[in-house]
């Protein structure tokens, strides 16, 4: 049996296993805030093409927009977990990692495929709620690997998102509110507990 | 010296031992293939160890089933987690006076 007789030895041990163990290193607040920014961008431009510029079809516009916005905020929330991992000398890809891809792909995948039947079917404006219901349910499930606060996050995306369902016309209020400030507040608070 | 020396745990006086409390101490509950991933070592060797622990009641062990696999899940009691910070104590103690 291996044995430390070297109590430094040992601290340092203890140390690099509270380190690496920690549910809290594959998440970084940047990442959050840093895709909340990048949502309310998004809802800007969304705004402004729907109510401002009077085009025609927005259609095309709208899902440029969802497909740029998912690309920023998904390159940020790659980019800051890579560097959180660095800076800790742990590896970024990790069974932790796996397990939170696994439980946040699956319902957003239903969610996505979702999403584009009811576009199919002519219900464009439940769209937002629904993404922002199905993201909810992704956060609650993914949050066992993640921080407890995930789990409150995931609630309030969702209520958030049936709010959208139930008034369609206003969906891209709630959309913002949800996807941009709660990141952005979220985000903030994971920084300041987890990361300072 | 001696008394300092006394206040040693000598069940987390091993490597692996101590690993597992570590992340225990900082975990919640954690699931066997997490736990052995983060060590690697062998089934066999982490299973042993477990065992000492769980004799000394410094950690709880729960079976579940997640689908139809079990998984089993280790959590630090309350005892394991003031052994640890004694021991933890203790090892700061004798840096301390053996600059």
């Amino acid at each position: 049996m291996e044995t430390i007789h070297d109590p430094a030895e040992a601290l340092a041990d203890i140390r690099t296993m509270m380190a690496r163990s920690s549910k809290f290193l594959s998440l970084s607040g940047l990442a959050g805030i840093s895709a909340g920014i990048t949502a309310l961008i998004g809802a800007a431009a969304a705004y402004w093409e729907l109510y401002a510029s009077n085009s025609p079809d927005p259609t095309l516009f709208m899902l440029l927009d969802a497909i740029g916005v998912l690309f920023c905020a998904v390159a940020c929330a790659v980019f800051f977990t890579r560097r959180m991992a660095r800076n800790l000398g742990i590896p970024a890809w990790s069974n932790t990692t796996k397990y939170i891809l696994d439980s946040l792909l699956v319902p957003l995948c239903a969610g996505g495929i979702f999403c584009l039947l009811l576009w199919n079917g002519g219900y464009a404006l439940l769209i937002g709620g629904v993404t922002l219901l199905f993201y909810g349910v992704a956060l609650i499930n993914t949050s066992k690997f993640i921080a407890p606060e995930v789990r409150y996050f995931g609630f309030l995306e969702m209520v958030l998102g049936l709010f959208a369902i139930a008034a369609p016309a206003n969906w891209l209020i709630f959309w913002a509110f949800g996807f941009g400030a709660a990141h952005i507040v979220y985000g903030s608070v994971v920084f300041a507990k987890y990361e300072k | 010296m001696k008394t300092i020396i006394g206040d040693l745990d000598k069940v987390l006086e091993s490597r692996i031992r101590l690993a597992v409390m570590s992340i225990l101490a900082v975990n919640d509950v954690m699931e066997y293939p997490a736990l052995k991933d983060l060590l690697d070592i062998t089934d066999g060797n982490l299973a042993s160890h477990i065992a000492v622990l769980e004799r000394r009641k410094y950690v709880s062990v729960r079976k579940r089933f997640i689908g139809r696999k079990p998984v089993t899940m280790y959590s630090i009691t309350h005892t394991g987690r003031r052994a640890f910070t004694m021991h933890v104590d203790a090892l700061e103690k004798l840096i301390r006076h053996s600059r």
